[in-house]
């Protein structure tokens, strides 16, 4: 993992510093609240329906048992004793009094964390591919990259009155699990033919109002000009994205109303005036940055699939869990283990400063003293022995973490939504409740296979909908909750935006919605291989809008 | 506090601290009398006559708006003598992106200055992509600026131009001068 | 009929506020200024920018609430979950406590 240098630390404290004069001085009187809002918002400060929220950046998802534990105190002394992990992969604390907001920042930086640009229009918290490091299908590690943009984009002075807020990932396996292609800048870390590291970049993908899937403007650039490459991109769009309508304002409209062709000529056409520049990397600050995120020294442990063999054949549960919840690591003698937090019927995301601690223990002892956090609102722990597997199962059972949904029906993005936040038209949090309940049951949801459902409470859109394989938007019609579903979206390397079926059902409607689609799936799909999003793709969306709206054809 | 800030509106800043403007802004040429120093609007410096737009007797400046285009300047900067980038909103930075261009991309050798509603946060990052000066009308930035409190950062993640100018552990980072 | 009252946000803690009749921010809405025409809706207007003013609170709105007995009902489903608190977490928010003793 990265550590803070001394130039970090004080970096951090700088800003916490300011801040907490800003604080004082808004608290005495001396700032408006017009002048201080965008200051607060800068460093994650927000105000929602019952109290301030605090966003706290989490970069790239990656953090240690130490840190983890500290989100725990945050959480326990300054909250209300849990926290909601986010499709950004940050965290985020849902009543913290704006008193207490330079204690906390203090807090974090004990622990080489802060909320810088967790808000406002710059350049966000870059997020990669969660199982980053480890996965045994990734080409190289996204998160060295990830890191040098983190800095290279801390407090830009260039770049941070951009026209809106920009978001960048990075995935360095094929299989794309950071969803690069709806990002404002998507990189997709690869090996040429001559077996060097470079990117695809993707840019102009992104989600909200008009959803979009990413163009590609480079099939490789090579890694010593990813900030070069980047500046230009981000100065194209500081410099001609729109700033006359706040819903027009990303890169994905420029994107689109430029012309892919014409914008990457803009682009490369300004790379070439700076290419050359300090920004290009050397390889050994690359490799300097790339040491911090080896591969850990892990010991042999071949003795685990004997062991895993024993029990799972003693525990069904256990192997279910196993099955669904452990991923293959690079390391045979190890798995990269996803701790799901979706308990049936619970709040996505969402988790207690006990459970915090208790993840926090077991990555100490049992994961190299490493945690991620997934976009889908997961916890992984990435390095656990195949050996170890049982007794960590044993360990998050103890405080309900160990639901074997990972990729399952009831493993449900959704936004905080209506029950918290000030933008939203609509719950999000009870929708996916229901749906979990509807579906939990074990054998029921295996049948069904691997479905990934999104759900925001509002156009912008923090739930990811528009890549559900089932999305659904809350909206509000005359003073009612009302929810519209699509179909067919995917936010992997082949980026789909999901079809609306039609019109919208009511809060009492949208579960059997749900079940209706599920239903038709299980009946037309050609056999348990074919997953929800290929059968769609094989059949499109009338099947499942004859199911969903033409009752009589449904009643067989 | 105000005392401050009203004693110096209307002068000019620069590292070396406030002094009198010895610019005066017009619209057209002609409402200007035999002022020295002048700055128009783009359009109107772009219909000037070549020659007096090159008459070493007097200055003139050109004023940009984040929505203009600074490339008709380009082939022209070594004749320049002043170039206003605009902040009518503190929250537009298109001023940013053409500040870094003018200086380090076409080397622009004339004051570059800052126009606007700039926030004291801002005025590090305006020194950093290169502005030389700025004329400002937001009270809170004035005072600090009076007492020369920046709000620099003790490092930069990047490289330009201001108080930070020494490559740092890594070639992207800039920490101050010895 | 629906009637008016006029809401906010705590600036220290951020915790949801009614305008009472007695001139302060209340924590509840029982006992908020109920206002029955125009005028009154302009005088709650004017409350709230002066109440902005003296920075003792943020985000401030005038809302649509029913009266229904002697409870007020928000007509939005948006202010009765300011009013009580996060519909799936009953422990918590305003809805959690167990008296409704008003503090300013």
């Amino acid at each position: 993992m990265y550590r803070y240098d001394e130039f970090d630390h004080a970096f951090v404290s700088a800003r916490v510093e300011q801040f907490k004069d800003q604080v004082e001085r808004r608290l005495a009187g001396e700032l408006t609240e017009e002048q201080f809002r965008p200051l607060r918002l800068m460093n994650g400060v927000y105000l929602q329906l019952h109290a301030y929220m605090l966003r706290v950046a989490i970069p790239y998802g990656t953090l240690s048992g130490r840190q983890m534990h500290k989100l725990a105190h945050i959480a326990r002394r300054y909250d209300r004793g849990y926290g909601h992990f986010t499709t950004r992969q940050n965290i985020q604390y849902n009543w913290p009094a704006l008193s207490d907001m330079p204690a906390v920042l203090d807090e974090l930086a004990s622990v080489e964390m802060h909320a810088l640009q967790t808000s406002g229009n710059c350049i966000r918290n870059v997020t990669a591919d969660h199982f980053a490091g480890a996965a045994a299908d990734e080409v190289a590690d996204p998160r060295p990259y990830a890191e040098i943009l983190r800095q290279w984009s801390s407090m830009h002075p260039e770049f941070s009155y951009l026209p809106r807020k920009f978001k960048i990932a990075v995935t360095g396996a094929d299989r794309d699990r950071a969803a690069i292609q709806v990002h404002d800048i998507g990189l997709h870390l690869k090996k040429n033919e001559a077996g060097e590291l470079g990117f695809a970049v993707y840019i102009g993908g992104g989600q909200g109002r008009t959803p979009m899937v990413a163009k590609k403007i480079r099939d490789f650039l090579p890694i010593e000009d990813l900030l070069t490459y980047t500046t230009a991109i981000v100065r194209v769009y500081n410099l001609h994205g729109r700033r006359d309508n706040k819903y027009k304002a990303r890169i994905k409209i420029l994107v689109h109303e430029t012309g892919t062709e014409e914008i990457t000529r803009q682009v490369e056409a300004e790379w070439q005036a700076i290419k050359d520049t300090d920004l290009k990397m050397p390889q050994q600050d690359v490799d300097a940055i790339d040491n911090y995120f080896r591969m850990p020294n892990l010991p042999q442990r071949p003795e685990g699939w004997s062991q895993l063999a024993i029990s799972r054949k003693a525990d069904p549960s256990f192997a279910r869990w196993v099955d669904q919840n452990v991923t293959p690591h690079k390391n045979p003698d190890y798995g990269v283990v996803t701790i799901s937090l979706k308990p049936i019927g619970g709040i996505p995301g969402d988790a207690t400063d006990a459970q915090m601690d208790l993840v926090a223990d077991i990555a100490e002892k049992f994961s190299n003293d490493e945690i991620r956090v997934s976009h889908e609102q997961n916890l992984v722990l990435p390095h656990v022995a195949i050996a170890d597997l049982r007794i960590v199962y044993d360990l998050l059972l103890t405080d309900g973490l160990a639901t074997a949904n990972a990729g399952l029906i009831t493993d449900i993005i959704a936004c905080p939504g209506l029950d918290y936040c000030a933008l939203a038209n609509a719950r999000s949090i009870p929708v996916a409740q229901r749906i979990s309940e509807r579906f939990g049951q074990p054998e029921r949801q295996a049948d069904i296979g691997e479905l990934k459902i999104k759900i925001s409470g509002c156009i912008n859109a923090c739930g990811h909908h528009h890549v559900g394989h089932i999305g659904i938007l809350g909206v509000e019609k005359k003073g009612e909750e009302l929810y519209q579903i699509s179909l067919g979206g995917s936010g992997d390397e082949i980026c789909t935006i999901g079809d609306i079926t039609g019109r919208g059902f009511s809060s009492e409607e949208i579960v059997d919605a749900v079940e209706t689609i599920v239903d038709r799936y299980l009946q037309v799909r050609t056999d348990k291989e074919e997953n929800f999003l290929a059968t769609y793709r094989r059949l499109g969306a009338a099947p499942f809008k004859d199911a969903l709206y033409n009752e009589t054809a449904n009643a067989a | 506090m105000s005392d401050i800030s009203e004693s110096v509106a209307g002068e000019l800043w620069g590292r070396e601290g406030f002094r009198e403007d010895p610019y005066i802004a017009a619209e057209t040429l002609e409402e200007t009398g035999d002022a020295p120093a002048v700055i128009l609007p783009l359009a109107a410096w772009l219909g000037l006559d070549e020659s007096i737009r090159n008459n070493t007797n007097r200055k003139i400046g050109v004023s940009v708006a984040p929505g203009e285009s600074i490339d008709p300047l380009l082939p022209l900067l070594d004749t320049i003598p002043l170039i206003a980038l605009q902040f009518p909103a503190f929250n537009d930075g298109r001023s940013y992106s053409k500040a870094d261009i003018l200086k380090n991309q076409h080397q622009f050798k004339g004051e570059l200055r800052a126009v606007g509603d700039v926030l004291i946060d801002q005025v590090a990052y305006m020194l950093r992509t290169g502005f030389d000066t700025m004329k400002v009308t937001h009270a809170v930035t004035l005072t600090r600026l009076a007492e020369h409190n920046l709000h620099d950062a003790p490092g930069y993640y990047q490289p330009g131009r201001g108080s930070h100018t020494v490559p740092g552990a890594y070639s992207w980072r800039r920490v101050p001068g010895a | 009929m629906s009637v008016k009252v006029l809401t906010a946000n705590r600036l220290t803690d951020g915790e949801a506020v009614w305008l009472g009749a007695n001139g302060e921010w209340l924590d509840h809405i029982d006992g908020a200024l109920v206002a029955r025409h125009a005028e009154a809706v302009a005088a709650l207007e004017e409350a709230g920018k002066a109440a902005i003013k003296s920075n003792l609170v943020i985000d401030v709105n005038v809302i649509d609430v029913e009266e229904r007995g002697t409870n007020l009902y928000p007509l939005r489903l948006r202010e009765r979950i300011r009013q009580l608190g996060p519909t799936i977490r009953l422990d918590l928010g305003k809805q959690a406590e167990k008296t409704s003793a008003n503090a300013a």
